[in-house]
């Protein structure tokens, strides 16, 4: 096998996502014109942990999923955040992610772990979004 | 001379390569320590004694059928044949092997918390006869 491509893992993500999630905008790398509801995916701040076995047969990938939700002045946008942070079921964005562990066979393992909520602000206006950042950690093959 | 960082060992057991899978590898090649002291002596006399090894591994689980490191371990143990197991201290020549045919005395093959890797600790001793030999590759 080929080392994991982290491409890969993003477009697993991305396709995951989009198929519990349609019509949301869903992008496999950090927003730049974002349009909520909306994911993103980045490298959480953990990285990558190369060599979790011998002869390049593990690394251990750490992903976050950011979904993010125009606030308003009704509270719709909380309870569709809610809604993502569901833990499995329809409109979970752990169910999602966790329906096919393997994203498709591109991973060995995909969990994820836990979530914080997030205010998020755009860099263009003075526009403030909700936000949920889902940390996914990921076993792949390293050769 | 030159120094290694632990990265590439291959373990085979059966003859299947389960290096992927291996997070900590030990191999313990040790002989019994005979007391020969007799009186007069100033010191004591040690003798070897009965080759006593060992090969412990962290490895992570991997319940494939046939394949797997639980189809490959489940029959092993207290198995009175063993597999032969292999160690080298990388997967490429030159390089050592350690070998011996091994046989597990316990197996834990679920040993875990929620949310954790699913690892299973395994050690083999040696099948009756049978100890660790060296060999260059």
């Amino acid at each position: 096998m080929a080392a994991t491509d982290p491409a890969d893992i993003r477009a697993g993500i991305v396709a995951a996502l989009k198929s519990e999630f349609d019509g949301a905008q869903v992008t496999g790398y950090p927003l730049t014109n974002g349009r909520p509801p909306a994911f993103d995916v980045d490298l959480d701040d953990q990285g990558v942990n190369y060599d979790m076995s011998m002869g390049r047969g593990t690394d251990e990938w750490w992903f976050k999923v950011t979904a993010v939700l125009a606030t308003g002045v009704t509270d719709g946008a909380q309870r569709a955040r809610d809604a993502y942070l569901v833990s499995s079921g329809t409109g979970s964005v752990k169910g999602a992610l966790e329906a096919d562990r393997t994203l498709g066979g591109v991973v060995e393992s995909l969990h994820v772990t836990n979530m914080v909520p997030r205010t998020l602000g755009a860099s263009d206006t003075d526009a403030l979004y909700l936000g949920a950042e889902f940390t996914v950690r990921i076993f792949a093959n390293g050769a | 001379m030159s120094k290694t960082i632990l990265t590439d060992a291959k373990v085979t057991i059966g003859g299947t390569n389960v290096s992927s899978l291996i997070r900590s590898v030990d191999v313990q090649m040790s002989v019994d320590d005979v007391d020969l002291t007799a009186m007069g002596g100033t010191s004591h006399a040690h003798g070897a004694g009965l080759r006593d090894d060992r090969m412990t591994f962290e490895a992570y689980q991997d319940f494939t059928a046939v394949s797997g490191l639980d189809a490959i371990c489940s029959p092993l143990l207290g198995s009175s044949t063993g597999a032969t197991v292999v160690v080298q201290n990388v997967s490429t020549s030159p390089g050592v092997t350690y070998t011996m045919v091994g046989v597990l005395f316990e197996y834990h093959p679920l040993n875990g918390e929620v949310g954790a890797a699913s690892m299973t600790p395994l050690t083999f001793l040696p099948a009756q006869g049978s100890y660790i030999t060296r060999a260059t590759v």
